[in-house]
């Protein structure tokens, strides 16, 4: 079952051309304005369930997407439906149905401590007693609520303010949840706590979840599926192997030979060396569609003494930088 | 679902007052604003009237109760509508994020953004003008005189903060609309507090039917007064002042409602 649907998408601005030369600020008055399409024909469908990840570099359309599909955006064209629903037109009902959590930007109650803001969301989503006796305290055993509860939400920490955010954004079960950039600037701690929540709402509750980030550990431990866009345009949909496959069939095989002198020596047959000359570890680069990796590491360990072996798949944040730098 | 609509003001109106109280030293200062800015208008008029005995044949005490209702109605706007200033910086900052993405009008969230304590202030004055006006206005009181004029008073209130909405409105297309906010403020500031007919037939019908400020003060005024043969339109029209705000603010809301759609959020 589609969760969310978008056909065709567009989201045009009209901004005045900048002039240049004297007295540019009174000629930029009355240059004529331009259109400047951020989002240029987008279609993509999430399903129930799904945890997608929505990629691509700063200015990509990225924001201006989920801005469309939460009904903050209108669309200059094309259809847009989140649980059945259009969410510019019927906003309030699509409110009902979402939760946000923009990393650069919080949706609580500034001057007022994080209880308050919770207390609100309670109330204005009609969330039973119980229920939220039972959602603060897996918050709290989650995300370490409890510590933080009192203090204003100005007073907070980035990583507070943004699990409290997150805890805004969930307290009422919405069944759709977008994240747009939500562990910018964690330490280590906040970002495992972060992802385990929303593992926890997607596997517990069937949450959808859509997940802008740069961060690609993000993506490896939470996304079943990607979108990449760039210039407003879609420029990959698919699983995440998938991706690596196209954009980096390969796999690297790091060789440390027990004597140094060997290093210079080591080579398959089977693979391609990529080290450079020199380094006391080998890497083989090879095609797992062509040969496997059994039979590189086999190829080596008969030839020469080795004293450790790894095997290192291709980084997503490689994969997705060939992909870019690919796009037209 | 969302709570009802009684809930939902309630817990706004909390969250704002919350949110007001945890400044208040900014809180005194504003209300001692409020006050100096009200009696600073009083002073002027009294100055005039001082001068001159009387304005457009109007008596000292028959102004005083078209400037207690200017008052007023200001004060019912002040106190209940002032936020709708705020939308230029709700609109820059991407606030209305915020407030698109809860199931509660955006408008009534504007308006529930900070608490309008410091508004007392007006409230105060307001009413004290307007109270020494009407005891010393010869006026015979009936229920249905006392009606209009508390329904005047709101509804003056909602004329000026249905001029106000419709500027804010337009901020969601023209960014910034500081200049016009401050226009409105001068305009109802400066002509509500006269009998319209001193400033010649052209002015007091563009003030009453291109901008309505005729019905802030001087014809509900003219009504209380018996005095609709200085109004220079029929008095039916004048009786029917009650109803001319809630029409107006609520075509205003529609139109806010309808602008918003051109909202483009920072950062897109």
């Amino acid at each position: 079952m589609s969760m969310i649907v978008a056909e065709h998408l567009v989201k045009q601005f009209h901004r005045r051309a900048s002039a240049e030369g004297p007295a540019s600020r009174f000629r930029s008055w009355f240059a004529a304005r331009e259109a400047v399409r951020a989002v240029d024909d987008i279609s993509l469908t999430v399903d129930k369930g799904e945890i997608v990840g929505f990629l691509g570099p700063n200015g990509a359309g990225k924001s201006t997407t989920i801005k469309m599909l939460t009904g903050i955006l209108v669309p200059t064209a094309g259809r847009v439906e989140v649980a059945g629903i259009v969410p510019w037109r019927h906003r309030r009902r699509n409110a009902l149905n979402i939760g946000v959590v923009f990393g650069q930007r919080s949706q609580l109650w500034f001057d007022l401590p994080l209880r308050r803001s919770l207390e609100a969301i309670r109330d204005l989503y009609s969330v039973s007693a119980a229920d939220y006796r039972l959602r603060m305290s897996q918050f709290d055993d989650l995300l370490d609520l409890g510590s933080f509860l009192d203090t204003p939400v100005r007073s907070l920490s980035l990583g507070q303010r943004i699990r409290g955010d997150l805890a805004a954004a969930t307290l009422y079960r919405p069944p759709v949840l977008y994240l747009d950039e939500p562990t910018v600037g964690l330490d280590v701690v906040a970002k495992v706590a972060l992802r385990d929540l929303i593992t926890s709402l997607n596997v517990d509750g069937q949450t959808t979840v859509m997940l802008t980030t740069h961060d690609m550990d993000d993506v490896e431990q939470l996304c079943q599926r990607i979108m990449v866009i760039d210039g407003g345009r879609m420029l990959y949909e698919g699983d995440l192997n998938d991706l690596k496959r196209r954009f980096a069939p390969y796999r690297d095989l790091i060789v440390t030979p027990r004597s140094p002198g060997d290093a210079d020596r080591i080579d398959s047959g089977l693979a391609t060396r990529v080290s450079s000359p020199g380094s006391a570890k080998v890497t083989l680069r090879f095609d797992p569609e062509e040969v496997s990796a059994p039979e590189v590491i086999q190829s080596v360990s008969s030839q020469f003494d080795v004293s450790d072996l790894s095997l290192l798949d291709p980084q997503l944040e490689d994969v997705v930088r060939r992909l870019y730098g690919d796009s037209p | 679902m969302a709570g009802n609509t009684l809930t939902v003001f309630r817990v706004l109106i909390r969250l704002s007052l919350a949110s007001e109280l945890q400044y208040r030293g900014n809180l005194l200062q504003s209300l001692i604003g409020g006050a100096a800015a009200q009696a600073t208008q009083l002073l002027l008029i009294g100055v005039i009237l001082n001068s001159f005995g009387a304005i457009g044949g109007w008596s000292a005490s028959e102004i005083m109760l078209l400037v207690g209702l200017r008052m007023a109605g200001h004060a019912v706007y002040a106190f209940f509508f002032r936020r709708v200033i705020d939308n230029d910086r709700v609109v820059h900052t991407g606030e209305f994020d915020r407030y698109l993405l809860r199931p509660i009008s955006p408008f009534l969230q504007l308006l529930t953004r900070q608490f309008n304590l410091q508004q007392l202030g007006d409230v105060v004055i307001a009413a004290a003008v307007l109270g020494t006006a009407v005891r010393n206005a010869s006026i015979d009181w009936n229920v249905g005189l006392a009606l209009f004029c508390g329904a005047s008073v709101i509804g003056g209130g909602l004329i000026e903060a249905s001029l106000q909405t419709l500027r804010a409105a337009a901020a969601f297309r023209l960014k910034n609309t500081d200049a016009l906010t401050g226009t409105i403020d001068s305009l109802v500031g400066t002509y509500s507090n006269f009998p319209l007919q001193i400033f010649g037939g052209a002015a007091s019908a563009f003030f009453t039917f291109a901008v309505p400020l005729a019905f802030i003060a001087w014809a509900p005024a003219a009504v209380l007064l018996n005095r609709g043969a200085d109004l220079g339109f029929p008095t039916e029209i004048a009786w029917a002042t009650p109803a001319y705000g809630p029409i107006l603010m609520t075509f205003a809301v529609a139109i806010y409602h309808l602008e918003s759609r051109h909202y483009s959020s920072p950062g897109s």
